[in-house]
């Protein structure tokens, strides 16, 4: 089985990247003002692929997506989605590369996923408490805290389902579990 | 993992997905439209509004509408109509045929005791003064030969009466100053709130998505700490007459300002508090202050007819509600 | 689906422990501190606020004399000792202490109105 080339890394990550402007726009369209929690923060659906996409390729990779994502926010509904987006990605990309190196020794892809699921609400909290200026915002905390649980669960199986039978495949080979492909563009 | 497995998880993580956004829905629903308030003074007492949904300067133009009525009914306002009326015997008004048509029946069926024309007795008696005294029999009885509702006639937009005789629109005002602020919002376009006009509530629309009724507290005749109870409703008038607003203790007996315009005394029907809820407000207003004068049993009738419901208190105590309300009293 | 199965580890079960016990606490934080309601009264002339003093802060007897009222604010309620008006209804009317109460003196245009610092009121409007 032949190791992804790395065009065929860039596209994979590309279709990566619209699914979540499309998980995004998703979100955005039913929900766009989640009661219980602060205007403008999201439920962290589209966070999945951020996720996924640093699991698969690596700490960049999901750097990137955040930011493709914050991008297409900023684009397409304004500054203040712009930024809210962009902190919640970057958080949740940090907490990820973080905790790579420890998937499969200390910490699963479960334990993964709720972090960075945490990660990415808690950025999108005190983004918006620094925009109204309000510390009020902060009691938001313990809503954002609690769909965080949910949605860091639905990554984190996901990611503990998907990544060995992509492992299986030999495609992404030198992923171990723990261990992201290489990047050698 | 088998592809069964993998199913079954998809499956139940697809479910979660639905109930948490199904969950979210509702509780959107429920989130209020953006709420302003204003509160001021106007026809000498405290006028208030909590609108939602509202455009920019609603609430303001709500206390206008409020002070706009002072203007025109306020017997003590040099100019208005009533003024006139009172000062000349005839005045031409928009306002007052209409106001009189409605309360015609209610001075008639309550045998004279409740009577706009009951101006000379209210300012012998001299409440919301500090000249409120128990006037002698003489006096009272002087006044009250002025007072006669029949002596108040409409023919047009022409309202007269008698030589002598003084209107006083005081138990009817803050009703109507209800409606015409209600009917204000509701062209205005605003989604919905409550009005409170010296303690005569409006209540209409629909403060977020569900539209679930509103709650008014109803104050407790006796009891600083607390409330007599609460009453639910989605769009109606609430307004209370009780012997706490204006009185004096002499002897002592309580004199209170509801006047019995037929003995020229305070109403003394056992009763310490009357809540009258209806669909309109000028209509609350004057049955609370009917039934107050006549007691429970006499206003049945009356509030079947006008299609409102009330709450009666006794002066020991006892509560009983009449007609088609959710009351809850309060229990603490 | 077992936990070997899924390549669950310890340090997940400590993460979701933390996770699980930080919401629970921010959940019952406010549970814990208010035992009564906190009130705050607002002091307006003609309409328009001049003064809002939250009562729960107070830990004596605090008097404000606004436009010929004198008010006279506690930590569990207001009332007004005196005024320079004519018919002193404001007085008369002695003590408020729930939230949607207000007392009003008509001549100086003054209103004292007590409203619930989380403004959640189990009520939309008082009938007096």
């Amino acid at each position: 089985m032949k190791k992804m080339n790395p065009a065929q890394k860039a596209a994979l990550l590309g279709v990566f990247g619209a699914l979540a402007l499309a998980l995004s726009f998703l979100e955005n369209t039913l929900l766009p003002a989640v009661p219980l929690l602060p205007p403008g923060a999201k439920l962290g659906l589209s966070n999945l692929v951020t996720v996924v996409c640093g699991a698969l390729f690596g700490p960049p990779a999901a750097f990137c997506i955040a930011v493709l994502k914050a991008l297409f926010a900023f684009v397409t509904r304004g500054v203040t989605a712009g930024l809210m987006s962009l902190a919640g990605g970057l958080l949740s990309a940090a907490a990820l590369s973080l905790l790579l190196k420890s998937i499969g020794k200390t910490v699963s892809y479960l334990g993964l996923g709720v972090l960075c699921a945490a990660a990415h609400n808690l950025g999108q909290l005190l983004m918006s408490v620094c925009l109204t200026g309000s510390p009020a915002l902060l009691s938001y905390g313990k809503y954002l805290l609690l769909f965080a649980l949910f949605t860091g669960t639905l990554t984190g199986l996901m990611l503990c389902v998907l990544v060995p039978r992509l492992q299986k495949s030999g495609r992404f080979s030198s992923i171990k579990i723990g261990q992201p492909e290489e990047q050698n563009q | 993992m088998t592809r069964k497995r993998i199913l079954s998880f998809a499956a139940v993580a697809l479910l979660a997905a639905a109930a948490v956004c199904a969950l979210l829905f509702v509780q959107k629903r429920s989130r209020p439209y953006p709420m302003t308030e204003k509160t001021g003074i106007a026809m000498d007492t405290i006028v208030g509004c909590k609108l939602y949904g509202a455009p920019a300067g609603a609430e303001a133009a709500a206390l206008n509408v409020v002070s706009s009525l002072e203007n025109a009914i306020s017997r003590f306002r040099k100019g208005s109509d009533v003024w006139t009326l009172n000062e000349t015997g005839s005045v031409k008004s928009t306002l007052l045929p209409a106001l009189l048509a409605q309360c015609r029946p209610l001075e008639e069926q309550s045998g004279g005791a409740f009577d706009l024309t009951v101006g000379p007795l209210s300012t012998l008696w001299g409440f919301g003064t500090d000249d409120a005294r128990l006037p002698a029999q003489s006096e009272i009885d002087r006044a009250k030969a002025a007072v006669d509702y029949t002596g108040l006639a409409a023919d047009g937009s022409t309202v007269t009466v008698r030589e002598g005789q003084q209107v006083d629109l005081g138990s009817v005002g803050k009703g109507l100053a209800c409606d015409m602020v209600k009917q204000y919002l509701q062209s205005a376009g605003v989604k919905g709130g409550v009005v409170s006009v010296g303690g005569s509530i409006c209540v209409f629309g629909k403060k977020n998505d569900k539209g679930e009724p509103w709650t008014v507290a109803v104050k407790h005749p006796r009891e600083e700490n607390r409330f007599l109870g609460y009453v639910k409703l989605k769009e109606g008038f609430v307004s209370t007459s009780g012997d706490y607003e204006q009185y004096f203790e002499q002897g002592g007996k309580r004199y209170c300002h509801l006047l019995d315009a037929t003995t020229g005394y305070p109403a003394e029907s056992g009763l310490c508090s009357v809540t009258v809820v209806c669909q309109n407000g000028m209509l609350s207003d004057a049955l609370s202050t009917v039934c107050f004068l006549l007691g429970k049993e006499k206003s049945e009738p009356i509030l079947q007819s006008c299609d409102a419901a009330a709450v009666f208190v006794t002066v020991d105590g006892g509560v009983s509600a009449f007609g088609d309300l959710d009351f809850t009293p309060d229990e603490s | 689906m077992k936990a070997e199965r899924l390549g669950l580890r310890p340090g997940d079960a400590v993460i979701y422990a933390v996770l699980v016990l930080l919401c629970a606490a921010l959940f019952l934080l406010p549970l814990l501190q208010k035992g009564n309601e906190s009130l705050t009264a607002v002091i307006t002339l003609n309409g328009e606020a001049v003064e809002t003093v939250d009562l729960s802060a107070l830990r004596e007897e605090e008097t404000r004399t606004v436009h010929g009222c004198e008010i006279v604010l506690t930590n569990t309620g207001v009332r007004v000792a005196a005024a320079d008006c004519p018919d002193r209804l404001c007085v008369k009317t002695g003590e408020i202490t729930r939230a949607g109460e207000a007392i009003a003196c008509v001549p100086n245009r003054v209103v004292v109105t007590l409203r619930r610092a989380d403004r959640k009121e189990p009520y939309d409007g008082v009938a007096w």
